[in-house]
């Protein structure tokens, strides 16, 4: 810790005294475009880094910015930090504007639908004469004023300026981090599917960070122009959008302070070009041998240090901290905390928790679920199990919405839900778990808990970026940790999800489906993978969480636990339903032991209650 | 493509007889010792379970013996070391995995999923077919959906596929890294008869399961791996009614007087 310390205090203290080393003020230019490149870089390295799309538009929205703030000042007469928060907004809604069609898509659009943009702005800013003063720009921009100072004229209060704001960048950018708005932005890029069933829309998330990236460049282009005193086209070409690229991927794609070293990097790298190249090539195109080093310097970093070099920069000062890490064995147990367990959504009457009438859902050519009814009456366990291949988890993934039926209708709780977004069926009380547990590797093991409860936290994008949200996080921390504590993963909560064994990945997806507080939990065979100890304890907190008054569907093989626990018991063979009944009367049913069960023992990992056998139900 | 060493060769590995020994393996994942001396043996024929806690290195083993992860210590097979070599040509001398996880090939279809485990053992197309008549017949779905994607199969039948896949190689030994996950019992219970008989035939399997349960009641000796260690072995049924390992790994015991044995 203390060297992580004097790293940022040496580093601040350079950034303070550095005026006066470099004494002639001409080379004061140099830190500040510095500081301009790291405020896009921390925008694109958050954006790729956490929402996983990349941007090849940040230095249009650096134009935007600056032409925004020139043409309002110069042409309207506005006063300059208006004209400021004017270029901002533009960013923004140009960036909702064009990543609202794009952010739909999955996969890399976002770069073609930037790198259009970059070219059109361009074009605009050089051709339209009368508005942009085309390639001789606009002259006569004012400085900006503060208070006692007065007018900022000169380099040197830009250099503060730009600085404070690459600080204040990379402090909104950690906050965001470790908001509830980054953890759904971790959630999203680990798996869609199981963020939206949380309730998670990453449509809106994603744009949200696309914006802020944008409104990072404005701000940026902006300080530019009042430094200046001038703007033209040429500073914000395509070139400089594959330059913030490589000072994103250069720094380290995942570490944000890593945005500032590679934009100190790329830009000490393309001065030292422009003065040298042209000495080398007399025939002038050195613009063109830039792009070629950008482009070595791009696979470099990609082959020798894919993670960037940041990580290598700050490995002496992490070492000690993960020694420190590894003693941390709480030795007290946290407080127990006031665990809310009062579920959400709408309050329902006697309506059945789960009504299906008559669904059928096709891929292609293959019948999943055929014309399937059933109905789960609230406060139930119910059991649907099956050959391999029937239909059980396309009929929970018809339930929480992630596909649609082909025909037929099924409400919850009476309401009619099969054309609803999943989020919103999230939002309703159900929650789920997946056969394949789908848990955000690289967020600690708490932190995945806290995913659940992104339905109860009121913290929002901008919120989280000025990191106003302490009381919630220490409220939800504590929540989380009970939750953990509940199902025996305590002693894992701080260490990173990846490092958990397969059996203790279900337990912390039950967690944080059990963190929604839903009223309708759909469990798919949450079993598999654990121990003969741990299905027993599984079995144990199914019935509580039904004494809490959630509904339970359960996907399972593990008859023994069926049997066990379940009230009733539906037998799907073919997308049909073959039986449906209490435990003892399925069990005994002649298909069910020709399609599933088999004649002979049956090897279970959980004992089938003795008196079961013989057709008598258990006390459970 | 490396010239592969002589034992490799497939005519040869017909021969081999699958006796694997594995003395004293260690490995671990950055400072996490996962093995910390794992010695264990299976005899051609021989059916041995590996049972454990979450956690305990179990599919670690697996991974190490197939050489996918930096291991010391010696990994023989028919007393010849493999140490040495490479996974593939581990697997070419006549190692298979059926991993964690299933990790199919999920844009391939799933007669190409099993084909390519044949190709990837260098067997003859009359061999392929044979193997592909056996894997067919223990799992009939594989058959009906043959053209089909293999992401578009269910999990239960992902898992089938996975299985299936490590047998078209042709193995002499099988190392199963919980294939039960998610199969219904019927299937269990077919797959389980299945590699009886193959064992009969001479295959040897090493299983490592959760389902203790099903594990003991199948194998011919188990281990009891627990903090990268084998710190019990024996018969499997010896090891089934032994108190601590009913209590640590079969939830209570297996018969129990009143409603439920796991409260006392």
């Amino acid at each position: 810790m203390n060297r992580t310390w004097l790293l940022r205090g040496g580093g601040l203290l350079l950034l303070l005294l550095l005026p006066w080393v470099l004494r002639d003020r001409l080379s004061l230019t140099i830190p500040l475009v510095i500081g301009l490149h790291a405020v896009l870089a921390i925008g694109l390295t958050l954006l790729a880094g956490q929402a996983g799309q990349v941007s090849l538009g940040q230095a249009a929205f650096y134009g935007i910015g600056a032409y925004t703030a020139a043409l309002l000042t110069v042409r309207l007469g506005w006063d300059p930090w208006v004209a400021l928060g004017m270029a901002v907004l533009v960013a923004t809604s140009l960036a909702y504007a064009l990543g609202a069609p794009v952010m739909v898509l999955r996969g890399h659009y976002l770069v073609l639908g930037t790198l259009a943009l970059n070219v059109v702005v361009e074009v605009i800013l050089r051709n339209w004469q009368d508005l942009t003063g085309g390639a001789n720009g606009l002259s006569g921009v004012p400085p900006l004023h503060l208070g006692p100072l007065g007018e900022l004229r000169g380099t040197l209060p830009y250099y503060y300026l730009t600085w404070g704001l690459v600080l204040l960048s990379l402090r909104m950018g950690h906050n965001l981090l470790r908001s509830r708005a980054g953890r759904a932005l971790a959630a999203i890029r680990a798996s869609e599917v199981a963020a939206v069933s949380l309730g998670i829309p990453p449509t809106r998330y994603k744009l949200q960070l696309f914006a802020y990236s944008a409104a990072c460049a404005a701000v940026a282009g902006g300080l530019y122009a009042y430094e200046l005193g001038f703007v033209s086209p040429s500073p914000f070409g395509f070139e400089l959008s594959i330059a913030v690229l490589v000072m994103s991927v250069l720094g380290g794609i995942h570490h944000l302070p890593g945005a500032v070293l590679g934009a100190a990097i790329v830009t000490l790298l393309r001065e030292l070009l422009r003065s040298l190249l042209p000495q080398l090539f007399r025939g002038g195109a050195s613009a063109e041998y830039e792009a070629v080093v950008y482009g070595l310097l791009l696979a470099a970093t990609v082959i020798a240090a894919p993670t960037g070099l940041w990580p290598l920069l700050t490995y002496w000062t992490r070492r000690p901290a993960q020694e420190l890490r590894i003693q941390l064995e709480r030795p007290v147990p946290p407080p127990p905390a006031q665990v809310p367990t009062d579920p959400i959504g709408p309050a329902h009457g006697s309506d059945p928790a789960v009504e299906v009438r008559s669904v059928t859902k096709r891929f292609g050519g293959l019948v999943a679920v055929d014309g399937l009814s059933f109905t789960v009456r609230p406060g139930e366990i119910y059991a649907i199990i099956g050959p391999n291949g029937a239909g059980k988890t396309t009929v929970l993934n018809l339930i929480t919405g992630l596909l649609r039926p082909t025909t037929g209708t099924f409400a919850l709780f009476g309401f009619p839900v099969h054309t609803l977004p999943p989020e919103r069926i999230a939002s309703l009380g159900v929650a789920r778990t997946f056969q394949t547990p789908r848990v955000v590797w690289d967020l600690t093991v708490l932190d995945n808990v806290r995913l659940g409860m992104h339905l109860h936290l009121r913290t929002g994008f901008l919120t989280s970026l000025l990191g106003l949200n302490r009381g919630e996080e220490v409220r939800s921390t504590r929540q989380a940790e009970a939750l953990l504590d509940r199902l025996g993963l305590a002693a894992h909560a701080h260490e990173i999800a990846a490092n958990l064994p397969f059996g203790s990945l279900r337990l912390l997806e039950l967690a944080r489906a059990l963190a929604l507080r839903p009223r309708l939990l759909l469990l798919d065979e949450p079993a598999s993978g654990l121990s003969g100890e741990q299905r027993g304890e599984l079995a144990r907190l199914i019935q509580e969480i039904r004494e809490e008054g959630t509904t339970v569907v359960l996907v399972e093989h593990d008859v023994g636990m069926v049997l066990q626990v379940a009230d009733r018991v539906l037998v799907l063979h073919q997308g049909r339903c073959i039986a449906e009944g209490s435990p003892a009367v399925v069990r005994a049913h002649p298909e069910v032991i020709s399609a599933y069960l088999g004649p002979g023992g049956v090897q279970v990992a959980t004992p089938i209650p003795g008196d079961l056998r013989s057709g008598q139900r258990a006390q459970a | 493509m490396k010239p592969l060493p002589a034992q490799g060769s497939p005519e040869e590995a017909r021969d081999l007889r699958g006796h694997l020994q594995v003395y004293d393996l260690h490995a671990s994942y950055g400072p996490i010792q996962a093995l910390r001396g794992a010695t264990l043996e299976c005899a051609p024929g021989e059916f041995v379970a590996v049972i454990g806690p979450n956690g305990a290195g179990k599919s670690t083993l697996l991974r190490a013996i197939l050489g996918l992860l930096p291991h010391r210590g010696e990994v023989l097979l028919d007393g010849r070391s493999l140490r040495a070599l490479p996974t593939e040509n581990r697997v070419r001398c006549g190692l298979a995995l059926v991993p964690e996880r299933r990790q199919l090939f999920d844009t391939l279809s799933v007669l190409d999923n099993l084909l390519l485990s044949g190709f990837g053992r260098g067997l003859s197309r009359p061999r392929m077919e044979e193997r592909l008549r056996l894997v067919f017949s223990l799992f009939p779905v594989l058959a009906e959906r043959q053209r089909a994607l293999a992401r578009s199969l269910s999990g239960g039948q992902q898992q089938m596929l996975a299985i299936g896949r490590a047998l078209m190689s042709e193995p002499c030994v099988l190392l199963m890294d919980e294939p039960l996950l998610g199969l219904a019992p019927l299937i269990v219970s077919e797959l389980l008869g299945l590699l009886r008989r193959l064992c009969a035939q001479g295959l040897s399997v090493v299983l490592v399961e959760q389902n203790a349960r099903a594990a003991l009641s199948v194998a011919d000796r188990a281990y009891v791996l627990e903090r990268g260690r084998i710190v019990q072995s024996g018969p499997a049924r010896d090891l089934q009614a032994d108190p601590a390992v009913q209590r640590a790994y079969l939830g209570g015991p297996p018969e129990p007087e009143a409603s439920s044995g796991r409260e006392s």
